[in-house]
């Protein structure tokens, strides 16, 4: 529950808004490398209600400019790109990346006209092939390191598709740990982490990490009632869902962390030998940028990897996603959901993919979900605390406070989110922290 | 107890104050998380006067068809800052 003016600070990210505001003190991710060839097409890119093209001019500098000529407004995404500047096609006149206008050849040739103002130019530094932006004014912070930037290339995949709602409203899915067995629960799952419960009581072993054959975590529980933990950090937050295991509940809990790193990010666990992000980009007050990093910690990512994971995250080009990362499943359609799969198939809620049914739980909220009208339990407390800690920074960052992330150097290389199984008496705190290898 | 009190259980009070209610919900989690964690069973949630009232506003709609004020399951209550 929040206010209608708190509902309105927490979602709105123009310029001239709060978190808007707040937002610009921090790098987001605009595209990817791969995204942008040299002398290639300007590639339109919408961050914080703003209409940019980002481009790699022909001689390699990347720029992240206004999308709209400074001239008559057209499309620099329509422009030709030269080797140091974009063209537009209406009149000719040149942006260069740091937003200088380099040329105006229609106008008199004595003219000084072009040396009199910029346009709109902003920050760019590409790491962990992602191309980062940074929209606020003055020097940018560092650049987050999170575990994948520093990884050699290839190993990082990223999945993206843009969400119909709000940023917040998409970001508050990654922070709520309870949803996962009630929304994400497959009867495959139930059946395999219930024959590994089995087997280890009728063998006598421990409870302890499990994976499948694909890696993926097995769960030696059905705890629907997470206990829950939210610690403040320097970064943001560090979240827990501590769960009772299906047997030697009297010796074991299981943990699930997860990091929120201001003002976009969380960690979340992922497979053995995986680091997985989710980035939510606010594009404007009502459609996101969701990011999906899944970093492979040994090697570098095969085509079959990247389908394997398209197909599960429910993220695969031409059949979930158009070119432009508009989703296939969608309000008009119903996300697919398939009712005949809810009763008698494996996905419980008839909707495949991870990543397409936390699209649809928060798409069929609305873009702006009225707050005033929901009624939250003990069971949303990571989101109670990021709603907080996001307004309370958009209101000091107003009053010239440094935000969280900003106030001091985090290593967010050693985070990684993990979902463990421990004795009861190791603290929660032991998991998903300063993690190596 | 005041406006609100339905019954003589336990009372979480909750003093954090602030222009919304985000910080309060906030600190009202975390009171009723440490009860839980002890065993406890709060059965009123009490908030200061304003930040009552702010509530009652927000939930005017619920209020007007018969449902009561009721934040983080439980039944809310009002006192006045000391």
């Amino acid at each position: 529950m929040l206010t209608a003016l708190e509902n309105d600070t927490l979602t709105r990210v123009g310029p001239e808004t709060p978190m808007g505001g707040l937002m610009r003190r921090y790098w987001l991710p605009a595209c990817t490398s791969d995204d942008l060839e040299a002398g290639g097409a300007p590639r339109r890119v919408r961050l914080l209600g703003e209409d940019l093209v980002a481009f790699r001019s022909g001689n390699g500098e990347t720029g992240l400019v206004g999308e709209y000529c400074p001239h008559r407004g057209t499309s620099l995404a329509l422009a030709r790109n030269l080797d140091c500047a974009l063209e537009c096609i209406y009149h000719g006149w040149q942006v260069a990346a740091d937003g200088r206008i380099v040329d105006m050849p229609a106008e008199p040739e004595d003219s000084t006209y072009k040396d009199k103002f910029r346009h709109i130019a902003y920050t760019v530094r590409e790491a962990g092939g992602v191309v980062w932006a940074y929209l606020g004014a003055g020097d940018p912070p560092p650049l987050p390191n999170f575990e994948f930037v520093g990884l050699a290339p290839g190993h990082a995949l990223f999945l993206r598709a843009i969400a119909r709602c709000n940023w917040a409203q998409s970001l508050e899915g990654a922070i709520d740990s309870a949803h996962q067995t009630y929304l994400h629960d497959a009867r495959s799952r139930i059946a395999r982490d219930q024959a590994h419960v089995e087997r280890i009581a009728r063998e006598g072993g421990e409870l302890t990490d499990g994976f499948d054959e694909t890696g993926q975590v097995i769960r030696p529980w059905n705890d629907g009632r997470p206990r829950l933990q939210v610690e403040n950090t320097p970064y943001g937050f560090r979240y827990a869902a501590i769960r009772k295991p299906m047997i030697q509940e009297d010796r074991y809990h299981n943990v699930r962390v997860s990091h929120f790193v201001a003002p976009v990010y969380v960690i979340i666990p992922g497979p053995a030998g995986w680091a997985q992000l989710l980035v939510h980009v606010p594009i404007d007050d009502h459609n996101t940028m969701f990011w999906h990093v899944r970093a492979n910690l040994m090697e570098p990512y095969t085509d079959e990897d990247r389908r394997i994971h398209a197909d599960a995250a429910g993220l695969l080009p031409g059949r979930d996603l158009d070119g432009s990362f508009n989703r296939v499943p969608r309000r008009e359609n119903n996300w697919l959901q398939d009712r005949d799969e809810m009763r008698f198939g494996d996905r419980l809620s008839g909707i495949h993919g991870t990543v397409n049914e936390d699209a649809a739980v928060q798409e069929a909220m609305g873009p702006i979900f009225d707050r005033t009208k929901e009624h939250l339990g003990t069971s949303d407390m990571a989101v109670i605390r990021f709603r907080r800690l996001m307004l309370d920074c958009a209101a000091g960052n107003a009053d010239g406070e440094v935000p969280v992330g900003l106030r001091e150097a985090s290593d967010l290389s050693v985070l990684r989110g993990q979902d463990r199984t421990i004795p009861l008496a190791e603290p929660w705190q032991t998991v998903g922290v300063a993690v190596s290898g | 107890m005041q406006a609100g009190a339905a019954d003589a259980g336990l009372t979480v009070v909750v003093d954090a104050t602030g222009a919304g209610v985000a910080s309060l919900l906030d600190d009202a989690t975390a009171r009723l998380l440490e009860h839980e964690a002890r065993g406890d069973h709060p059965t009123i949630l009490s908030v200061p006067r304003p930040a009552y009232e702010l509530i009652a506003s927000i939930k005017s709609a619920d209020l007007a068809r018969g449902v009561p004020l009721i934040v983080l399951g439980l039944p809310l209550a009002a006192h006045d800052p000391a």
